[in-house]
C-alpha cells in the first residue's frame, strides 16, 4: 500500500470513528440496583490480618464478617458475635457466637475458626496488629471463645468492630491466594474475574448470607480513583454513586444537586513533639507553646486551606466525644500582643527559630509562616516529598509538625495522644497529670472513668499545648440521587452497611 | 538488515541494563520508610522492623539489586509490596490500555498532523498561518485542560460519553470505543499541533528541491509529486517526531490516565512511586523502556526502508 492510499485508509478509519460517535448514547448510569463507590485507595491485602480503619473499612466489610457491628452513630449490636462481656478490670472478655453461619466456600463458622482469624490478626503483623498484641485466644465451647489482654482495654468492642475481627474462611486462611482472593460470610462475595486490583473490586450479593437485611444491592463495585478530578467527574455523569470530594471539587457537587454527608473525622493542626526541649530548647516552656496557639489566626488559616469548611477548635476531642469541652475551644483566642508577653515570659523575648517538614500545599506553609513570623517565630520548612511526609514527622528528628489527626473514641484518641508509647507522642512525653490519669484507668477502665480521665487528659493536652489544633477537618463526602447513606463515628467515609438505594 | 537490527538490539540491551540500575538506585536513596507506609501511621515499630526484614530490606543494598537483577532477567519481577499481586501480571493488565490510548492518539494525530502539515507547507498563506498558530496554541494549552474541558462538555454537560472509566473490548465493543474517546482527544490535540509545524516544515524544504521543480517541468501531475515523491521524502523527519511524540505520549498519559481514573501504566507508575512500591516501580521502568526501544527499532526500520542510506 502506498503512502497516499496509506492516508486514505485512515481517514476513512477517522471517519468511520466520528460516525460510531454520533448519536452516542452510552448508558452511564448502572442499574439501580447496582451500587458503584468511588475509593481513593484499594485494600493492600485481602488477608484481613492486613486490614485498616478508614477508606479501606467498606471493601473489608463488603465480603468480610466482624465479631461486633457497630452502628453509624458508633454504637456496638451483635453481628458473629450474639453477646459479649467485658471482665470488670478490662483484660479478658468473653464472646457468645452465632451458629449456623456459613463461609462462601461452605466451611463452618464456629468458635475454633473465630480462634484460628483472631489469631491470624494478632501474628499477622498488620497495621492494626498493635492493638492486640500479647492477646491470647481460647476456645470455651463450640459457640464461645475468650480473648484474653495484656494490658486492659475498656473498648475492645470498637477494635472488635472494625479492623480486628474480619472473619476468613478456614480453609482460605493462612494461603497465599488469601492476600488477593478474600473468602469470607460477608453480604457480598468478591467476584474475582470483574475485579482488578488498583483499579476496581466487585462483589456480587451473597445469596446465602444470614442477615438478609444488610444486602440492599446485587452487586457494589469500588472503582479505585485516586484522582479527586475524576471522582467528581464520575459522580456528576452518574457513572459512581458516592464519593469522597474536598473543598476544591465540592461546591460543584453542591452546585448539581448531589447530596453532602458532611463529617468532621480528623482535626489539623501542630502537633508539639518536643515538649521536653531536646531539640528545640524554647519549646520546653509550656508559655512558649501557649504563645505559638495564640499566634495563630484560624479563621484566616481555614478560609486560605479549607474554604472556609471546617469548624475551629484549639482541642483534639471531637465534639461528639464525651472527653469534649466547649469551653477549651475559648483558650488560645488570636492575640499577638498576649503571644509576644508569653514568650517573653518563657525565655524567648523576640522569639526564635522552628524547623518543621514542609506541608504538602505550600499555601499552608506560606500562611502560617506568616502568622507565626509575625510575633517573631521564624519557620524553617524543610522539603519532604509528599509520601514520605508522615514517614519524616515519626523519624524523631523534627521538634515539631503539621498533621491532620483523626479524632478517635476516648480510649484510641489517648492512646495515640497522650500515653508514652502513644503512635503520636513520638518523643514519648510524659506528664504526672496524664501519668496520674492513665495510672486510674489502670485501677477502673469503667466507662464512666474512661470518660471522666479522658476529659482531665483533653484538658491537659490542650492547656500545656502539646498540640495546636487550627480546625476540624471536614470529610466531603457526597452521594447521588440514587443513594443515601449516614456518616459513620469515627470513620472517614461511610460503612458499607450505611448505603441504601433511594428509590428515585 | 540483520546485521542492523542485531545492532540495535545490543544497543536497546545495555541501555535497558543502564536506565534499570540507576532507577533501582534512585528508588532507593529516594525511599524513606516503605514499611511504615504499607503498616500505616498506627503501627508498632516492631511491627515496622518485622515488615522491613519481610521485605529483605534488612539485606545490604547492592545484595538486593543483585537478586531483583538475576531475577528479573527469567523474567520474575516478584510481587507488589503494597497489593501482593504479581507484578509481570498487573503490568500485563494494565499495559494494554495504555497501549490503546497511546497508539490510537499516534495513529490519529499522524494522519491528521500530515494533512494539516502538508496543506500548510503547499497551499501556505492564510491556512500556513492558522496551521503555525494551532500549533503555538496546542503547545500552551496542557492536555490536562483539554481533558478537563472535553469531559464537563462531552460527558457531564452532554451526556454523550463516559467521564471516566476503561471498558475491556472483548466485554462490550461500543463501550471500549467510547471511553476511549475523551482521553485519546485529550493526547492528540497536543501531539497534531506539534507533529503538523514539523511535517509542514520538513515537506516544505522538500518542495523547495530541485528534483521537484524538475518532476514538476516534465508534466508529472501535481497530485502524484506531492504524494508519491515529496510526502515520501519528508516522511523520515515526520515519523522521527511521531516516534519522540509517542515517547511523551507515555508520559503525557500518566495524567490522562489519573483525570479518567484508566487504570493504565501510567497511573501504577505514580501510585507505586509515590508509595516506593521498588518491585512495581522497576517493573514498569523495564516494560516502559523496553517499548520505547521497540518503537525506536520500527521507527529505524520504516525510515531504513524509505531511504537505504539511513542502514549504513
Amino acid at each position: 500500500m502506498n503512502l497516499s492510499k496509506r492516508i486514505g485508509a485512515g481517514l476513512v478509519a477517522l471517519a468511520l470513528a466520528g460516525s460510531a460517535l454520533t448519536g452516542a448514547t452510552p448508558a452511564l448510569a448502572a442499574n439501580k440496583t447496582d451500587l458503584v463507590l468511588g475509593s481513593l485507595i484499594d485494600v493492600k491485602s485481602w488477608d484481613p490480618s492486613q486490614a485498616d480503619i478508614g477508606h479501606m473499612a467498606p471493601l473489608y466489610q463488603a465480603v468480610y464478617d466482624n465479631l461486633i457491628l457497630r452502628t453509624p452513630d458508633g454504637k456496638y449490636k451483635p453481628n458473629l458475635a450474639t453477646s459479649w462481656k467485658l471482665n470488670a478490670d478490662n483484660t479478658e472478655m468473653t464472646l457468645k457466637l452465632r451458629t449456623g453461619v456459613k463461609f462462601t466456600d461452605g466451611a463452618s463458622f464456629d468458635a475454633t475458626v473465630a480462634k484460628a482469624n483472631l489469631d491470624n490478626f494478632i501474628k499477622g503483623n498488620g497495621p492494626q496488629a498493635g492493638t492486640l498484641t500479647g492477646a491470647t485466644v481460647a476456645v470455651v465451647d463450640a459457640t464461645t471463645i475468650t480473648i484474653k489482654l495484656v494490658d486492659p482495654n475498656p473498648e475492645l468492642a470498637y477494635y472488635l468492630s472494625t479492623t480486628d475481627s474480619y472473619m476468613a474462611s478456614p480453609k482460605a486462611l493462612g494461603t497465599a491466594g488469601l492476600k488477593t482472593t478474600p473468602v469470607g460470610s460477608g453480604p457480598y462475595i468478591f467476584d474475582a474475574a470483574a475485579s482488578s486490583a488498583g483499579s476496581q473490586e466487585v462483589f456480587t450479593a451473597n445469596p446465602n448470607y444470614w442477615d438478609k437485611s444488610k444486602i440492599k444491592f446485587k452487586k457494589v463495585t469500588f472503582k479505585v480513583m485516586s484522582d479527586v478530578t475524576a471522582r467528581l467527574n464520575a459522580l456528576l455523569s452518574g457513572q459512581i454513586d458516592a464519593t469522597l470530594l474536598d473543598t476544591k471539587t465540592s461546591e460543584t457537587a453542591k452546585s448539581r444537586k448531589m447530596t453532602q454527608y458532611l463529617n468532621n473525622v480528623d482535626w489539623q493542626g501542630i502537633l508539639i513533639f518536643d515538649r521536653a526541649g531536646k531539640i528545640n530548647p524554647a519549646l520546653k516552656n509550656v508559655k512558649v507553646r501557649q504563645a505559638i496557639a495564640h499566634a495563630i489566626n484560624r479563621p484566616a488559616l481555614l478560609k486560605a486551606l479549607q474554604n472556609g469548611q471546617g469548624e475551629l477548635t484549639n482541642q483534639v476531642f471531637a465534639k461528639s466525644s464525651p472527653a469534649y469541652d466547649a469551653a477549651l475551644d475559648k483558650t488560645y483566642p488570636f492575640d499577638i500582643k498576649k503571644a509576644k508577653q508569653l514568650l517573653t515570659e518563657g525565655n524567648a523575648t523576640g522569639g526564635f527559630d522552628l524547623t518543621m517538614p514542609a506541608w504538602p500545599d505550600p499555601t499552608m506553609n506560606a500562611v502560617l509562616g506568616d502568622q507565626l513570623k509575625a510575633v517573631g517565630i521564624n519557620v524553617t520548612w524543610t522539603q519532604v516529598p509528599a509520601a514520605d511526609y508522615r514517614n519524616a514527622l515519626k523519624t524523631g528528628k523534627y521538634a515539631a509538625g503539621l498533621f491532620q489527626l483523626f479524632q478517635g473514641t476516648p480510649w484510641v484518641a489517648i492512646n495515640q495522644m497522650a500515653t508514652p508509647n502513644g503512635s503520636w507522642n513520638v518523643l514519648k512525653s510524659t506528664d504526672p497529670v496524664i501519668d496520674r490519669a492513665l495510672n486510674s484507668l489502670k485501677d477502673d477502665a469503667s466507662e464512666k472513668n474512661l470518660n471522666a480521665q479522658a476529659k482531665v487528659i483533653n484538658r491537659f493536652l490542650t492547656e500545656s499545648a502539646w498540640y495546636i489544633p487550627f480546625y476540624r477537618v471536614p470529610q466531603l463526602f457526597f452521594a447521588g440521587a440514587r443513594v443515601k447513606t449516614a456518616n459513620q463515628a469515627q470513620n472517614a467515609i461511610p460503612y458499607l452497611y450505611s448505603y441504601a438505594p433511594t428509590g428515585k | 538488515m540483520i546485521a542492523f537490527i542485531a545492532r540495535r538490539f545490543g544497543s536497546g540491551a545495555f541501555l535497558l541494563l543502564i536506565i534499570s540500575t540507576i532507577a533501582y538506585f534512585l528508588m532507593f536513596f529516594s525511599a524513606t520508610n516503605v514499611a511504615m507506609n504499607i503498616l500505616g501511621e498506627d503501627a508498632t515499630s516492631e511491627a515496622i522492623l518485622a515488615k522491613q526484614r519481610e521485605l529483605g530490606l534488612d539485606q545490604p543494598l547492592l545484595e538486593r539489586y543483585w537478586a531483583w537483577l538475576t531475577n528479573a532477567i527469567t523474567g520474575d519481577f516478584g510481587i507488589s509490596w503494597f497489593t501482593n499481586e504479581d507484578i509481570v501480571k498487573t503490568i500485563l493488565a494494565r499495559l494494554p490500555i495504555t497501549m490503546t490510548l497511546v497508539i490510537g492518539a499516534i495513529l490519529i494525530a499522524a494522519v491528521l498532523a500530515t494533512i494539516l502539515g502538508m496543506t500548510a507547507a503547499v497551499k501556505g498563506g492564510a491556512i500556513d498561518r492558522l496551521v503555525q498558530f494551532l500549533a503555538v496554541a496546542g503547545f500552551a494549552v496542557p492536555n490536562f485542560v483539554v481533558a478537563i474541558f472535553l469531559v464537563t462538555l462531552f460527558a457531564i454537560n452532554w451526556a454523550l460519553l463516559p467521564a471516566t472509566g476503561w471498558v475491556p473490548l472483548q466485554e462490550d465493543p461500543t463501550q471500549w470505543f467510547l471511553s476511549l474517546v475523551l482521553p485519546t482527544s485529550a493526547l492528540v490535540l497536543a501531539t497534531v499541533a506539534s507533529a503538523a509545524q514539523q511535517i509542514r516544515s520538513a515537506i516544505k524544504a522538500v518542495l523547495e528541491k530541485d528534483w521537484v521543480r524538475t518532476l514538476t517541468s516534465r508534466g508529472i501531475p501535481r497530485r502524484e509529486i506531492l504524494f508519491k515523491h515529496v510526502l515520501r521524502s519528508a516522511a523520515p523527519a515526520g515519523l522521527t517526531v511521531l516516534s519522540l511524540q509517542f515517547v511523551g505520549m507515555l508520559g503525557g498519559a500518566v495524567i490522562i490516565e489519573s483525570i479518567f481514573a484508566l487504570p493504565g501504566l501510567g497511573s501504577l507508575a505514580v501510585e507505586s512511586t509515590s508509595k516506593g512500591d521498588t518491585p512495581v516501580v522497576m517493573g514498569v521502568v523495564v516494560f516502559t523502556v523496553v517499548i520505547v526501544i521497540l518503537v525506536n527499532l520500527v521507527v529505524d526500520l520504516v525510515n531504513g526502508w524509505l531511504n537505504p542510506k539511513v542502514r549504513v
